[in-house]
């Protein structure tokens, strides 16, 4: 794919005969779709051209189109190792500036989470898929329901992790639709937008037409202006691969992107933009509502004594049991929410009067405890299904007659109102004790990675060492700050690659390689260098290492071995050697193997992995390189130099002088350390 | 016209492509169609169901209520004679009750049209063959 080109962004219109014909689709009207053939149509007619996503019942024909019709579009498709790697190459695709989605089902959204969080907190427009299913665990796979209601809101860790926006489509139709409108309102609020789909849709077939036109945001691009947002404003997106020294991370960060990890001020300042920019969405929409499509829809609701809410599936029969039941002269109503969250009183309000609300639910009653805060709860009453079956309209028709009967509740006089939090107070930003570099948005004069802001590493740390040699290093090799992405993790390792002026990617925990991955699908024009450590690489991250090996992708990765896991106090990792002293104290016990009784350590610390022997002679890998400090230099410039033909691995051993180096002094001297060292390429087979 | 069908059989007996051959025929008629399928975990073997809407007017709920036809792969129709031909091979006894019963719904062109659209090449013939046989005895039912 070339060069993304940066539009400004807003509002336009595409034309669906037109494009549907590119992808060979010549009919739009009386055309036969499932839901999931609906859901790619709609979200590669709102512009996605990136898809990375892990097959899973019921959500399975959605990446079965997007590989179809994605490669007609100049787009990427990706089917990776797992889920969370699927997540993280949609962020990263994000971050490049180009409209992704991964789609899945609940057990694939429960593995999803922590990357999800990660895309609140950089606040990237992203569209997630969840095909419902019912039950915990792996539940019944072809069986539908909306039982992840909970766990898309409110499933992930930290305040501002609901600052998503929740769809749910209805119909066919809807499926189109709504995923349009998921792309706009991601791009719109920059924030990820979860299309809670009832997996009764996913594999539902229509005949429906589709609109002529449509229109489509794209999110918008100032040239002037911080990437992050600050108090409920939505910033200007800026690009990872343009040159302009952006950084996204995990991390709580200021509005230029400087990671705070010390400053209680930031911390309440960006919590409160994340829950302001939350409670901003809806009374933006309301402001725009030429624009959006009706996500709140009324059937019947102008003298309505009873309201039904419904959602998903299960808002047809309720529509059909409100048709049903005013032909008895009951005045009742229907209010679909096709938009779960957020949910503001606005929407509510008028219906305050009713004489009760049903709420139906194809699960045990999730949504339900969210509209207690504006519903007195003795108003309410709940109607759920959660037998793997749709919701029928007689099934709904009758509950609701026995509740018109049964009503004695009299309208209360007295209506609390809502709890709506309100934050008024001001904050006066003050960036004491954080990094200081101020977020121009200029586009950064082609020059050699520098370092932008200093970190102290402990006395002796061999990762202070990597850090300047890697830069010399990196000047010779024509790295410079347009042409490179620095990929980090996290732990000692992970923090090396964020003190560099670049533009900077800081991954959750071990998935540096999705990012990596991804961006370089996208822009193969670009350095795509990964520094992290043992743990986060081999360890956490080791399924994403071994695939990406497998996989001989032309990306460079320095993972700087301390054998140990240094930032949480000297644990062993996947490299730390047998024997060896580290701050978890093994005890000797019984171990039964083939029925023998043996004595040794806990196993999953006596055997460590030889990198060499996993990459160089296992996968085949292009460059293989242990090396100490000392010819560092070379071998990098090297490796940068042969990651242009495939996966260039260089296992960078760094003195642990705090932990590691410390306990084990006789395994880290030069002699010993010498032995392991040595450089081993394609081409060349004399060091093997 | 509301009508609802079910169609029962086992993965691997190409009730999903029944319910593709009624939909695209009932479209063709200018009628509204939806169809969902049941099924179990297994791809071959286990429970494999269709339910089909065919109507006049918009379908709101397409959530089957009671069905009024059933297309049944797993037993017997005993007011059918059919062809033994046909009752071993069970995509083309689906075919064969396609033509016994929904050709009475939907035109026989229709299906036809349809059934060239869902199935390949190299099984078509076989497949119209059970198709008409199935009308015929459609019209001579006990």
């Amino acid at each position: 794919m070339e060069k993304p080109r940066i539009n400004p962004g807003g509002w336009k219109t595409v034309n669906i005969k037109e494009f549907l014909e590119k992808l060979g689709i010549k009919n739009i009207k009386n055309i036969i779709l499932s839901g999931n053939e609906a859901i790619a149509l709609g979200a590669l007619a709102a512009g996605c051209r990136f898809y990375a996503g892990y097959p899973i019942t019921p959500s399975s024909e959605i990446p079965q189109k997007m590989a179809e019709y994605l490669p007609l579009l100049n787009g990427e498709f990706f089917q990776p190792e797992d889920e969370i790697a699927a997540m993280g190459m949609t962020n990263a695709a994000s971050a490049c500036g180009i409209k992704s989605m991964t789609a899945t089902s609940g057990p694939g959204f429960s593995l999803k989470q922590e990357e999800i969080d990660w895309t609140i907190n950089n606040e990237l427009p992203v569209v997630i898929i969840d095909a419902m299913r019912i039950g915990p665990s792996t539940g019944q796979p072809t069986k539908p329901a909306s039982a992840d209601i909970n766990c898309i809101i409110n499933g992930r860790h930290g305040d501002g992790g609901n600052c998503v926006i929740v769809l749910s489509p209805t119909s066919v139709k809807e499926c189109f639709t709504l995923t349009v409108e998921a792309f706009n309102l991601s791009e719109r609020f920059r924030t990820p937008v979860i299309i809670a789909l009832d997996g009764f849709l996913s594999h539902l077939s229509q005949n429906i037409d589709l609109p002529e036109e449509i229109t489509v945001f794209d999110r918008i691009y100032k040239e002037k202006g911080s990437p992050f947002g600050l108090d409920g404003n939505i910033a200007s997106f800026v690009p990872i691969g343009h040159g302009k020294g952006v950084s996204y991370g995990g991390l709580i960060h200021d509005e230029c992107g400087n990671r705070i990890s010390f400053n209680a001020e930031i911390a309440e300042k960006t919590i409160e933009h994340f829950i302001k920019k939350q409670k901003s969405i809806i009374p933006a929409i309301i402001k725009e509502q030429n624009k959006w499509y009706n996500l709140w829809e009324e059937y019947e609701t102008d003298d309505c004594e009873y309201l039904i809410a419904a959602y998903g599936a299960t808002a047809k029969a309720a529509q059909e049991s409100v048709m049903n039941l005013r032909k008895r002269g009951i005045k009742i109503g229907c209010l679909t929410l096709k938009m779960l969250w957020p949910l503001d009183d606005k929407i509510f309000k008028r219906f305050r009067y009713a004489q009760k609300i049903i709420v139906a639910e194809l699960n045990t009653g999730q949504l339900v405890k969210y509209l207690y805060e504006y519903f007195p709860k003795l108003l309410v009453a709940s109607f759920n299904k959660w037998r793997g079956e749709p919701i029928k309209t007689s099934e709904l028709e009758n509950f609701c007659k026995n509740i018109i009967q049964e009503q004695k509740c009299k309208n209360l006089a007295m209506m609390t109102s809502p709890s709506i939090i309100s934050l008024t107070k001001e904050i006066s930003p003050k960036n004491e004790g954080a990094e200081t570099y101020v977020f121009k948005n200029e586009i950064l004069e082609e020059a050699p990675i520098e370092l932008k802001g200093k970190y102290s590493f402990c006395p002796g740390c061999g990762h202070q060492s990597f850090s300047g040699i890697f830069l010399r290093a990196a000047k010779d090799a024509g790295l410079t700050t347009k042409n490179t992405v620095i990929i980090a993790g996290i732990g000692c390792g992970g923090i090396v690659g964020t003190t560099f002026r670049a533009d900077v990617i800081k991954t959750s925990h071990g998935r540096t390689l999705n990012y990596a991955r991804a961006i370089k699908m996208l822009r193969p024009d670009l350095n795509v260098i990964v520094i992290s450590g043992d743990g986060d690489l081999v360890n956490i991250g080791g399924n994403h290492l071994l695939h990406t090996a497998r996989e001989k992708f032309p990306i460079t990765i320095f993972c700087l071995d301390n054998k140990n896991y240094g930032m949480t106090g000297g644990q062993p990792s996947a490299t730390t050697p047998s024997g060896s002293k580290t701050s978890i104290f093994f005890q000797l016990k019984n171990l039964f193997y083939n029925g023998l009784k043996i004595i040794g350590l806990i196993p999953s610390h006596s055997h460590p992995l030889d990198l060499k022997k996993l990459f160089y002679n296992g996968l085949d890998v292009e460059f293989f390189a242990t090396t100490t400090m000392i010819g560092l230099n070379e071998i990098i410039k090297k490796a940068i130099t042969k990651s242009k033909n495939g996966f260039s691995f260089v296992q960078v051993l760094s003195n642990c002088t705090t932990y590691f180096a410390k306990k084990n002094p006789e395994l880290v001297s030069k002699e010993i350390l010498e032995r392991y060292c040595g450089i081993w390429e394609r081409e060349n087979e004399n060091n093997d | 016209m509301k009508i609802t069908i079910e169609i029962l059989g086992k993965g691997g007996d190409g009730t999903q492509t029944l319910a593709s051959i009624i939909g695209e025929a009932a479209i063709l008629e200018n009628k509204n169609f939806s169809s969902y399928p049941v099924y179990d975990a297994a791809v071959r073997g286990g429970a494999s169901n269709a339910y089909i809407i065919v109507s006049d007017k918009e379908i709101l709920n397409t959530v089957a209520e009671k069905t009024d036809i059933t297309i049944d792969l797993n037993s017997e129709d005993e007011n059918l004679k059919i062809d033994d031909e046909f009752k071993k091979n069970k995509k083309l006894l689906g075919m064969f009750l396609v033509g016994a019963i929904i050709a009475k719904l939907l035109k026989k062109e229709s299906l036809i049209t349809a059934i060239k659209n869902n199935v390949s090449e190299e099984y078509y013939l076989q497949n119209i063959k059970a198709f008409e046989a199935g009308v015929a005895a459609g019209t001579t039912e006990k």
